[in-house]
């Protein structure tokens, strides 16, 4: 059986009863009450909604903290990026089409992240930054220009391996002793040579460096930076820091590590 | 058997109903006429299936101060506003045993029962009238609520049409079909 209550002939209510017992300001005043708060709305969500979502977009975007996080993006894309073979006999020379992003924190490694196409060219060519990478789109006046600064040869570079190791601690580059700081120009100039322990000799690198117009990398092989690069970075770079990433080193073995980055600051 | 005056009336009634309804959405205090022409109506539902008279008249306040806020969702389609108010109150009312754990109230009168067993058509038919209540308390509650609206209650079956939503031809069918069960639990 249901639970029901049955009450059997009771008595009935008057109308009257019934009357006296209205009160329809009690109704408003509830009513008024009971009304949905601003906050419970669904037009309050509408504006709110779009402007704090404004606001955190434009937070996030702001934040400084979140521009190293892009350097880092792009450090993983570097790390990812192997080293493409290049053909006997030649020298390779990269130049950079997107802005290069940097981390310029001296505490910590330094990280270039590149989108670089390469130009092969003969090798009785000196390098040449600042070469589009397209040999269509090479001025071929520039390029005349340049072979007058003759550099000597680079050594023929072979293929280096896809997978390539990542140096330890103890296989440091340097320059002129230094591996992350300032280094006399004339120091960089004179030498020009990066240098490296553990029976490691540099057989490539990338250098980002400003070339008077605008930040550009450049793919070296060899462990000497080239003196037209050493001339800008005389004229441009004192007192800026100048980027060496993708180091790569070779034993005498033959095997190959790519080593830590260095960020190294031109002074007089 | 009479039937409930209240819910007849003209078209002019409900025009001026709509314009009642109208005004309201504008201005809460144009609700007043609503108000004192349904109060006794609905409290007379609430009070129906309720034993506790204090109880039935917050229900029935409840009923009002819900039908207030969500006037702006109403719509008139011809009918009285009652039927909305009905529908109101029939949902208050269910919440209400809901959160008082309370059970649901038939008030009987004898009279009526008298009215029930005449529909059996059986002239041999000897109304007990505790038997009677005890099976009115076996039946589903959708048969109950519409014995209850028309036996107790003398409602018009278009009016018990609009307060369960269903058409006034269904409505008849329904309350024939649950008084054919009401006999049949009766003289098992």
């Amino acid at each position: 059986m249901r639970k029901l209550n049955t009450t059997l002939d009771r008595e009935p209510m008057t109308s009257q009863e019934i009357r006296d017992r209205q009160d329809f300001n009690y109704i408003l005043k509830e009513t008024a009450v009971a009304k949905v708060p601003i906050w419970k709305s669904i037009w309050f969500y509408g504006p709110v909604g779009i402007a704090m979502v404004t606001m955190v977009v434009s937070a996030v975007r702001i934040n400084p903290q979140n521009e190293q996080f892009e350097d880092k993006t792009t450090l993983s894309q570097f790390n990812t990026t192997n080293t493409e073979d290049y053909p006997a006999n030649t020298i390779v020379v990269e130049k950079s089409e997107e802005l290069t992003e940097t981390k310029s924190d001296s505490n910590k490694e330094n990280e270039t992240a590149i989108a670089s196409t390469e130009q092969t060219v003969d090798p009785s060519n000196t390098v040449t930054p600042n070469v589009k990478a397209d040999p269509q789109q090479v001025d071929p006046a520039f390029l005349a220009n340049e072979k007058s600064n003759e550099q000597p040869e680079v050594m023929p570079e072979p293929p280096i391996e896809r997978v390539v190791k990542i140096a330890s601690a103890k296989t440091m580059p340097s320059i002129a002793g230094v591996f992350n700081g300032r280094v006399a120009i004339g120091s960089i100039c004179s030498t020009g040579k990066i240098d490296c322990n553990n029976g490691y000799e540099i057989i490539s690198f990338d250098i980002q460096y400003d070339n008077g117009i605008e930040s550009t990398v450049d793919r070296v092989s060899g462990s000497q930076i080239p003196s037209t690069i050493c001339r800008k970075l005389r004229r441009f770079n004192v007192g800026s820091p100048v980027f060496i990433t993708r180091i790569v080193a070779m034993n005498q073995k033959g095997e190959r590590k790519q080593l830590l980055s260095m960020q190294i600051e031109p002074t007089f | 058997m009479a039937v409930n005056p209240i819910y007849h009336q003209t078209k002019s009634t409900l025009l001026q109903e709509r314009d009642w309804i109208m005004e309201a959405k504008k201005d809460p205090e144009r609700f007043g006429p609503l108000y004192t022409k349904y109060h006794e109506q609905i409290f007379r539902y609430v009070y129906q299936r309720m034993d506790d008279q204090e109880q039935a008249f917050d229900v029935t306040s409840q009923v009002f101060i819900k039908a207030l806020s969500n006037l702006h969702k109403y719509e008139y389609r011809g009918v009285p506003f009652s039927s909305w108010l009905y529908r109101i109150a029939k949902s208050e009312l269910y919440q209400n045993f809901r959160d008082r754990k309370a059970k649901r109230t038939v008030n009987v009168d004898t009279v009526h029962l008298a009215d029930i067993t005449e529909e059996f058509d059986d002239d041999n038919l000897v109304a007990d009238k505790n038997r009677l209540i005890r099976c009115l308390a076996e039946l589903r509650e959708a048969d109950l609520q519409l014995i209850e609206l028309r036996y107790f209650e003398k409602r018009a079956y278009r009016e018990i049409g609009e307060i369960l939503d269903v058409t006034e031809n269904n409505a008849k069918v329904k309350t024939f079909r649950a008084l054919e069960r009401l006999k049949k639990q009766f003289l098992k």
